[in-house]
């Protein structure tokens, strides 16, 4: 192949699509210089060989049904069946009789049960011809076929036979017990409707290890259910050990030949072991472990109801938005946190930890994407201030969770207000059905935010110009000219200094206006020590950066009492190119956008207002500043 | 103390009594090894090959001697355990162990709805009863500019007709990320991009023509409707197994309402009335 054909097939590649944009090529070597001549010529239909996503999908990961144990003992009745068509659009009926309805449906969402409660249960109904060749089965089974007034009457016959013991031994035996996990993948496939919504399958693996040390994990899978039950779900009756959990997952794909990936979550509630350098059970990380986690964590939850992990105050003191929705008394148990756990617990101290541990091993570990999904426990994905429906159903609407606990563990609470009405992901997609969403995650473009669904585009490369952003389609320029969130930057082209960055970001049309985007930079500097770094990027108004470059806060039109905003302040969407100032090329580094709303009436504000019987303590919080966090785009310098 | 007043003691009496009744108990019911009074653990090789059968669910490959006897050592370990616990009572009054009991029998009841197999007249009348649930969302495709915000009447008069005359709408109105163009997009689809009522709005709008303005969460938009397809029902055979699905699930929430009725009928219920435990 000539180097014009290959330098032609390439920037085809380049120009279709995110995915193809991170394919190596076996090719050969490719000469920039060529690749950037056909750049530089596109053909005239802006739309011609246009694949690119080009609207965010929303939707959750993690969200808990009546099928997880504790919901279903905290009083959830709502099931995974209500709950995906609740996702849908449709009115439900709360677990305190309450009609709940969401205010735009999602595109997709994972029901992500507890794996542990996905246990057997005695289900000998399913057609089972074995168990057929016993006649009272058989008899039932027709009853049930009839329906109706036929099959009610089986159900009154079980229960006169289970009193009087005269059940049929194949009921009660243990070898016809059925795994409730292929329920769950039943329901769930009845309400996949590609194109139009993805009913994704998953499961939580819920390690507390240690007693409530926080190392769960929301296992998602490309597939549907004729892979995903071919192998049943690991619980923490297997095992509490990360590092086994990949095997698990590993073997499935094996196995299946399907795909499975996993989201942390809570790092905030693991006592310093989230992030740590050593294993759960004491051992410290090797080449083969962080190769592991890479493969399988691509993303991070960085913000859902039990708190906002992204980075605490005292690792950022310069950083004024960093006190945000944090949860840092103790575990999930509330057992007191010790000195020096908390920089192991949080997303950028991650980031950073994650290039330091790369120069060691070989591999970052902690090379992942960003996104927030709510983490309910009431099979109602809430994550909306004004239509808040709690974690649990004690924490419902009404006036009792001004004042009640979310956590009560022998005296150590947190209360009911502390809980966040957050945690929402927009994926890159190209088309909405569970193998795209599924590979735009593997590929970590993907973002989360505290809820509204603010639209933000990401893009690093070496050549963006100011010009960029005044075009009307930042998507188009973004991927011809660069990389999308979550990737890898190129290797620099000839001349360039430093890395640009295209962002931008429109208001959610139901939330308020915006106030500024930044660029969080981290960093390892030449000693190996981690750095990071903000940069106020685009703002609203005509404020003016100080000597350090920080922008003045937007201030506030919220009228607490009456629960309301007006966007008078903040700009209904915000664009630019950023050149990294501070560049060195020869340190590694990373990159993410956040971007951050005027403040809001937070949801304990709109209960003040709605319940007339609240008795908010005057220290609960009444304002948000609801946000959006990039999946990050790295560098490395050429080897 | 003399032997006499030892003999005729009730409280030896009492324990001769007692030993004989608890001997006499224990010959006419011998003790069951897998009791939670047993002092043996027994492990049948039917209850091994279910271990092996547990791990192979999970990992597909049934498990290395090594890992097997980790199984069974931990299977001894859980079952003295749950033994020592259920004798000590601590099953009883724990929220968690009733609430998994309640759930299983709720799962046991809804169990039969997973075979129902209605005919198709039961499942087509069930399908128009919910059509809202199944229909297919409405598919917009148009092109839109967003008025700057106070553009009087007569600008917009005068964007209109540009427009008409087939003036480039990407390049007028005010600069947004909003897509100027919309392709084949469902109507949810739009109102997520735009917010709530765009896509109702420019659903009624006449196609080929400017129209509007019209409202969105950004502010004031003039619309070009291009093409559109009502929200429609699709044939129900199309749809058969998803209306199925559903079905089975609604037949499964009256299983379980009809099961807890049922049962509790089997019992004399009697609760106090709620002022005497709450005081007047």
């Amino acid at each position: 192949m000539s180097t014009r054909v290959v330098a032609l097939a390439f920037a085809a590649t380049l120009i279709a699509g995110p995915v193809a944009a991170q394919v190596t090529t076996d090719a050969g070597t490719i000469d920039p210089a060529k690749v950037e001549r056909f750049f530089a010529q596109p053909g005239y239909s802006p739309y011609a060989g246009r694949k690119f996503p080009s609207r965010p999908l929303w939707g959750e990961q993690h969200l808990h049904t009546s099928w997880s144990p504790d919901s279903f003992a905290g009083g959830t009745r709502v099931g995974p069946a209500e709950a995906l068509r609740y996702a849908k659009g449709e009115e439900i009926v709360s677990n305190t009789g309450q009609p709940v309805k969401l205010s735009r449906p999602y595109d997709w969402m994972v029901v992500a049960d507890h794996s542990d409660a996905l246990g057997v249960v005695a289900n000998v109904y399913d057609g089972n011809p074995d168990l057929l060749t016993d006649p009272v089965l058989k008899n039932w089974h027709d009853g049930m076929k009839k329906g109706g007034a036929a099959a009610t009457a089986v159900v009154m016959q079980m229960i006169t036979m289970q009193a009087n013991g005269t059940l049929p031994k194949a009921m009660t035996d243990k070898e016809t017990q059925f795994d409730m996990w292929r329920k769950m993948t039943q329901i769930v496939e009845g309400y996949n409707d590609p194109g139009n919504f993805s009913a994704i399958i998953g499961y939580e693996w819920t390690s507390n290890f240690g007693g409530g040390n926080n190392l769960h994990r929301n296992v998602i899978y490309r597939d549907g259910k004729s892979l995903a039950d071919q192998v049943r779900p690991l619980t923490t009756f297997d095992t509490e050990l990360p590092r086994e959990l990949w095997q698990w997952m590993a073997n499935y794909e094996d196995k299946t030949g399907g795909r499975v990936l996993a989201v942390p979550h809570n790092g905030n509630l693991s006592n310093g072991l989230m992030f740590a350098t050593e294993t759960p059970d004491g051992k410290p990380i090797d080449a083969d472990w962080a190769r592991m986690r890479a493969r399988y964590e691509p993303l991070y939850e960085v913000t859902q109801s039990k708190g906002t992990s992204e980075q605490h105050p005292s690792l950022a003191p310069t950083d004024e938005f960093a006190n945000f929705e944090i949860w840092d008394k103790g575990n999930l148990n509330v057992v007191p946190k010790k000195p020096g756990m908390i920089q192991y617990e949080y997303a950028r101290e991650a980031l950073k930890r994650g290039l330091k541990v790369e120069a060691q091993l070989g591999t970052n570990p902690f090379k992942f994407g960003l996104l927030g999904s709510t983490d309910d426990h009431t099979g109602i994905s809430s994550a909306e201030e004004n239509n808040f429906f709690g974690k649990f159903p004690s924490s419902e609407p009404g006036p009792d969770r001004s004042t009640g606990n979310a956590f009560d563990f022998e005296g150590r609470t947190v209360k009911d207000w502390q809980l966040g009405a957050s945690g929402l992901t927009a994926v890159w997609a190209t088309e909405n059905t569970r193998a795209a969403i599924w590979d735009a995650m593997k590929r970590k473009e993907v973002y989360g935010t505290t809820g509204p669904r603010i639209f933000v585009r990401f893009f690093g490369g070496w050549n963006f110009i100011p010009e960029d952003a005044l075009g009307r389609n930042p998507g188009t320029v973004g991927y011809a000219k660069g990389v999308p969130m979550g990737a890898d930057l190129p290797p620099a082209s000839d001349g360039a200094k430093a890395p640009s960055f295209l962002v931008a970001a429109l208001k959610d049309p139901l939330s308020g206006n915006l106030d500024r985007i930044q660029i969080i930079k981290g960093w390892l500097d030449a000693s190996g020590a981690t750095q990071e770094k903000i940069y106020d990027v685009a703002w609203s108004g005509d404020r003016k950066p100080d000597a350090q470059g920080k922008v003045p806060l937007v201030g506030s039109t919220v009228d607490v009492k009456n629960a309301t905003w007006t966007n008078t302040i903040g700009a209904p969407e915000l664009i630019t190119i950023w050149r990294d100032p501070d560049f060195d090329p020869a340190l590694k580094a990373f990159y993410y956008a956040r971007v951050i709303e005027i403040p809001t009436p937070r949801w304990t504000a709109y209960d003040a207002a709605y319940f007339k019987e609240a008795r908010f303590s005057p220290d609960v919080t009444m304002t948000v500043t609801e946000r959006a966090y990039s999946s990050p785009i790295w560098y490395a310098p050429a080897k | 103390m003399r032997i006499r007043t030892i003999l005729s003691s009730p409280l030896l009496h009492f324990f001769v009594l007692g030993g004989l009744i608890f001997a006499i108990y224990a010959i006419m019911n011998p003790r069951d090894a897998d009791g939670p009074d047993s002092d043996t653990l027994i492990l049948s090789e039917t209850g091994a090959r279910g271990l092996v059968a547990d791990f192979t669910a999970t990992w597909k490959r049934p498990p290395t001697p090594a890992e097997l006897e980790t199984l069974m050592r931990d299977w001894a370990v859980e079952e003295a355990l749950v033994r020592e616990a259920l004798v000590l009572g601590l099953d009883r009054g724990d929220a968690i162990v009733r609430n998994r009991l309640r759930q299983k029998a709720l799962f046991l009841a809804e169990a039969p709805a997973a075979a129902m197999t209605p005919d198709d007249a039961t499942l087509e009348a069930f399908y128009r009863e919910n059509a809202a649930r199944f229909a297919r969302p409405g598919i917009l495709s148009f092109e839109q500019v967003l008025l700057p915000d106070e553009a009087p009447q007569g600008a917009i008069e005068a964007l209109r007709a540009q427009l008409e005359n087939g003036a480039d709408p990407a390049e007028l109105g005010r600069a947004t990320l909003l897509p100027f163009r919309t392709d084949l997009l469902p109507e949810p689809a739009v109102e997520r991009l735009f917010g709530g009522g765009f896509g109702a709005a420019v659903a009624m709008l006449p196609p080929g023509r400017w129209s509007g303005p019209i409202q969105s969460g950004y502010g004031r938009h003039l619309v070009r409707l291009d093409a559109s397809r009502a929200p429609e029902l699709p044939a129900f055979a199309a749809m058969r197994d998803k209306v199925l699905t559903e079905w089975r699930i609604e037949q499964a929430r009256q299983l379980r309402d009809a099961y807890s009725r049922a049962l509790l009928a089997r019992f004399r219920t009697t609760l106090p009335a709620t002022p005497q435990v709450l005081g007047p």
